[in-house]
């Protein structure tokens, strides 16, 4: 079998209007094509539009160009230019699991009673019984103990709360699971837990991931496939390992250097390596170029161009041999 | 090197009360740094890492809480209301937000100016010096970050702006509470290279409390794990980060996607979670540790003080090693 595409997204372009002035370009061109089952990770700083990204997918924010169709309901759906309401149908189809669970819950339900709630309410054929069942298998699978079902969200821990969160995800069976910073709240040993519980969640219903991500660790350990972002623009799209370890855009360099190993010697000619206080992305010409080493007159002005370095595998650099 | 001990905690517990119940965040805790080292605090949440660097500034609220022990700075003691005579002065701190360790009614230059004031020198919001300071921390152009208030600048700007104050009375002890734990890797980066040059060029002490065991190799000299506010281990960096001898050190440095690790395969995740309930008389990680002995629960592992490299762990301290 042939994998099939679940979200198709090409030429998505979101604006904001910031008061009377003219409106300010949070994604840019943005193309992606995410198959059936496959685990995609979209990396990137703050400020970089990689949540507006998982927003949009979402119909949270409204886009201003291009289109998001996706699969997911079993046909083909547009979703730029739906309204709220005609977007409620496909909701049980795409769910989103942020980074502060406390805002998945109100703090005033039971945790078990607002999964079956984000059941019932989303696939509204099932019965109330049907739906608390669904809840507590949920629960179960997430890894949480049975006697906390009915405890509110301040008596449970950050970790067991986020356990929870996504079981209210998945709660009206999704085929796609957005995770904005997750996992980014949460300590080293629990966050390791929970890639681990997304893995088997992804093998076992086999689910479609996106991981929102700002942790290029986590990105190598949950994705098959790494998207970077910066200033609004995808910069290198390709194979986890082959961006992580061999990456073809200067920025995903500085991400991975940025990444330091708990080894001394290492973490400190890592640190040495870098200094100054870091530019804002560039107006004109290649966003990146104010803070790249390799910058080059051809990087000033104009587009950059988006080049492929091997199947599956593209950058948006003017400069093809920085790296040799 | 006790001899050039800045800082000497020797048992020292904090526990708060609430109602009838009491929370230990801190137990029996004993280290010692040396002027002008590096140390790091290492933990995840609960480990009372925090909590120590806040006691030993005298910041914890008086209603509720016990400290016992002693926390000796350059001699004096600091635990028991001995604190305020060298906070902001001999010793400062860093927080993890910035945003709420400035004041966002007040220009950046005046807030720096006041800590030069609380150090003794009378100076104004255009004083050189403020522009000085902000330079030194590498912020591209003082004056105008000066004039900004905290809103106006970036998360990485904001910090660089706590650094200045805090280097600002020139203290001889710095605490950094996760300086960096909110910033972009790439803005953590360049503090911590900010901090690991003002360490050398004003011959600071650092006390370095962080989860990112990554960011406790680029700074620290030595290290010390905490968790369940109890000691684990203390040694150099490379020891404690290349060749840990307790397990709880193993086990955190073993979960971490390394960066051979292929993707879409598990991690080596620690079973359990942290449970402040589950502490006994034994060692605090018995419950989720892989090698566990049924000693482990009954007795807490305490290394000999005088030991060169402190591991508090039952199968060490039989030389077997864990």
């Amino acid at each position: 079998m042939s994998p099939s595409p679940l979200l198709s997204i090409q030429g998505l372009s979101v604006t904001r209007s910031r008061g009377r002035g003219s409106p300010v370009p949070i994604l840019q061109d943005i193309h992606i094509e995410i198959l059936r089952g496959s685990s995609v990770a979209v990396v990137g700083e703050s400020g970089s539009g990689k949540s507006t990204l998982a927003k949009t997918v979402l119909g949270l924010i409204p886009a201003q160009a291009g289109s998001i169709v996706t699969w997911a309901s079993g046909t083909r759906e547009e979703l730029v230019g739906r309204s709220r309401a005609a977007f409620v149908p496909l909701r049980r189809h795409l769910q989103m699991v942020l980074q502060d669970p406390s805002a998945s819950f109100n703090p005033r339900r039971r945790l078990g009673e607002s999964i079956s709630e984000a059941a019932r309410a989303l696939v509204p054929t099932l019965s109330r019984a049907a739906a608390e069942e669904r809840a507590r298998g949920l629960w179960q699978e997430v890894g949480l103990e049975p006697s906390l079902f009915s405890r509110y969200p301040h008596e449970v821990s950050g970790g067991q709360k986020q356990r929870a969160a996504l079981a209210r995800a998945l709660a009206p069976e999704p085929s796609l699971l957005v995770l904005d910073e997750a996992t980014s709240a949460l300590d080293q040993s629990l966050k390791a837990q929970i890639v681990n519980l997304l893995l088997e969640l992804r093998r076992r219903r086999d689910l479609t991931l996106v991981s929102i991500t700002h942790d290029l660790g986590i990105a190598r350990a949950l994705a098959d496939r790494i998207v970077v972002l910066y200033d609004g623009r995808i910069v290198e799209d390709g194979p986890s390992a082959a961006v992580l370890d061999r990456p073809r855009h200067p920025y995903t360099a500085a991400l991975a250097a940025a990444l330091l190993p708990p080894v001394p010697a290492l973490a400190r000619a890592q640190l040495a390596r870098k200094s100054g206080d870091l530019k804002a992305p560039s107006p004109i010409g290649c966003a990146f170029q104010s803070r790249c080493a390799h910058a080059a007159e051809v990087c000033r002005t104009g587009e950059v161009p988006w080049l492929s370095q091997s199947p599956g595998h593209h950058t948006r650099c003017h400069r093809e041999d920085w790296f040799s | 090197m006790s001899g050039d001990a800045i800082l000497t905690l020797s048992d020292v517990s904090i526990s708060f009360a609430r109602g009838d119940r009491t929370t230990q965040a801190v137990d029996r805790l004993s280290f010692a740094m040396a002027r002008g080292e590096c140390l790091a605090l290492v933990g995840e949440s609960g480990s009372g890492k925090s909590v120590t660097a806040l006691a030993l500034l005298g910041l914890l609220p008086k209603q509720g809480t016990r400290i016992s022990g002693s926390a000796r700075f350059d001699g004096a003691e600091l635990l028991h209301g001995g604190a305020a005579r060298v906070r902001g002065r001999r010793i400062a701190i860093v927080f993890q937000d910035p945003l709420s360790a400035l004041s966002p009614y007040h220009r950046v230059g005046a807030q720096i100016a006041e800590s030069f004031t609380i150090g003794g020198v009378a100076t104004s919001d255009a004083d050189p010096k403020v522009i000085a300071a902000l330079a030194a921390v590498d912020l591209l152009s003082p004056a105008e970050v000066a004039r900004a208030f905290p809103h106006q600048l970036s998360g990485g700007q904001r910090q660089r702006v706590c650094l200045a104050m805090a280097m600002a009375c020139e203290p001889e002890l710095i605490i950094l509470d996760e300086p960096t734990t909110a910033l972009d890797v790439t803005v953590q980066l360049s503090i911590l290279d900010l901090i690991a040059r003002q360490m050398r060029a004003r011959r600071m002490s650092v006390l370095f409390i962080t989860h990112d065991l990554g960011a406790a190799a680029s700074l620290a000299d030595r290290v010390l794990v905490l968790y369940g506010g109890r000691r684990c281990e203390w040694g150099t960096s490379e020891e404690v980060l290349s060749a840990p001898r307790h397990p709880y050190t193993a086990a955190l440095l073993a979960a971490l996607p390394r960066s051979d690790h292929p993707s879409g395969t598990p991690l080596a995740a620690i079973p359990g979670r942290f449970d402040r309930s589950s502490l006994s008389g034994g060692c605090a990680f018995a419950p989720r540790c892989a090698v566990a002995e049924p000693r482990c629960r009954e007795s807490r592992p305490m290394a000999a003080p005088s030991a060169i490299r402190l591991v508090d762990c039952h199968l060490h301290n039989d030389g077997g090693g864990a």
